[in-house]
């Protein structure tokens, strides 16, 4: 069977995200639907403006930052980082359920990948691979854009984890999506010199 | 059998009840929570992140005046005390107490959970 996308200026990139399996597609399919190039300004799902940047960009500041705060630091751009994931994840519940019924927790599975997707292909946050358990979910990222911007900027192995943004927004964009409260910890990372990044998460309750 | 959470949570709570103290968190050095006894008021893993930032600050200031390492941050106002020091190399225990709080006791039975702490956390 051969499935063909009609994208029209008109299309709500949410419909895709709740209804389409997304894992699958390639990098240009994820930027038809879902970003809008116009006069310098690259907007993500007709609502977000978005741009790009070097990946030692986010190490340099969070290093910076380190500088001053000290290890704190850490905490300081992952927690913010939870609260943009969970602001993302729990308005797409929200709109979910206002238009259509009550999200179960395959639908919020389902719109979870859906989102990595996002993140890896249109973003280029690094490939997720994401697994579901009954006692928490883990989530592997190859070739990180922060962890392997640590190991470009500084050369050397760090003796902590370093993606601290996409630890935080994806912690966030479970909890908010799944309506639950989690731990979380990473566990591997490339800056450690790791083959590449685990993060695991744990239900609280 | 208790968690590792849930004994941390016991050290919390036994700190409490020595003294006019309102709230206790144990805080990894990255500014995460750990174990908390906290009203549901307030934004714990703020608070927590909050606090380590208070302490880790202080540190950088006085190791760049060369005045070596702070063994805990006092804020005080009008409503009452933050207090937070060291628990090992890996966590940070603070502390929420009232306004007429006795500083003397609650700066001893710190030092006696940090210990606790420390040991539970293995550093």
């Amino acid at each position: 069977m051969v499935l063909i996308f009609a994208v029209s200026s008109n299309s709500d990139p949410f419909e895709f995200l709740v209804n389409n399996d997304i894992s699958e597609w390639d990098r240009q399919k994820i930027n038809e639907v879902f970003f809008e190039y116009n006069n310098g300004r690259l907007e993500f799902i007709k609502k977000a403006q978005v741009a790009s940047f070097y990946n030692t960009f986010l190490v340099t500041v969070y290093l910076e930052l380190t500088k001053i705060v000290g290890r704190a630091g850490k905490g300081l751009i992952l927690n913010s980082a939870r609260k943009g994931g969970y602001t993302a994840g729990s308005a797409i519940r929200k709109r979910y359920i206002k238009e259509r019924e009550e999200m179960d927790k395959d639908k919020a599975i389902f719109i979870a990948r859906n989102m990595l997707s996002i993140w890896s292909k249109g973003f280029g946050w690094g490939d997720f691979t994401i697994n579901f358990g009954e006692d928490g979910i883990v989530v592997k990222i190859t070739d990180s854009f922060e962890g392997e911007g640590y190991k470009k900027l500084v050369g050397e192995e760090s003796e902590r984890g370093m993606c601290w943004m996409i630890s935080g927004y994806i912690w966030g964009l479970l909890e908010g999506l799944l309506d639950v409260r989690l731990t979380g910890e990473d566990k591997k990372c490339v800056s450690k010199g790791d083959e590449f990044c685990l993060i695991e998460f744990r239900y609280i309750g | 059998m208790a968690n590792l959470r849930e004994v941390l949570e016991g050290v919390l709570k036994e700190l409490k009840s020595k003294g006019d103290i309102e709230a206790g968190a144990i805080v990894s050095r990255d500014g995460l929570l750990i174990a908390a006894d906290i009203s549901q008021n307030f934004n714990a893993e703020a608070f927590a992140a909050m606090t380590a930032t208070m302490l880790g600050s202080a540190e950088t200031a006085t190791s760049e005046m060369s005045k070596g390492v702070p063994d805990r941050v006092i804020v005080e106002s009008n409503d009452g005390k933050i207090i937070a020091r060291g628990a090992g190399f890996k966590a940070l225990l603070v502390v929420m107490t009232g306004p007429k709080a006795n500083l003397g006791l609650i700066l001893l039975e710190m030092e006696r959970a940090s210990q606790k702490i420390k040991e539970l956390l293995k550093g």
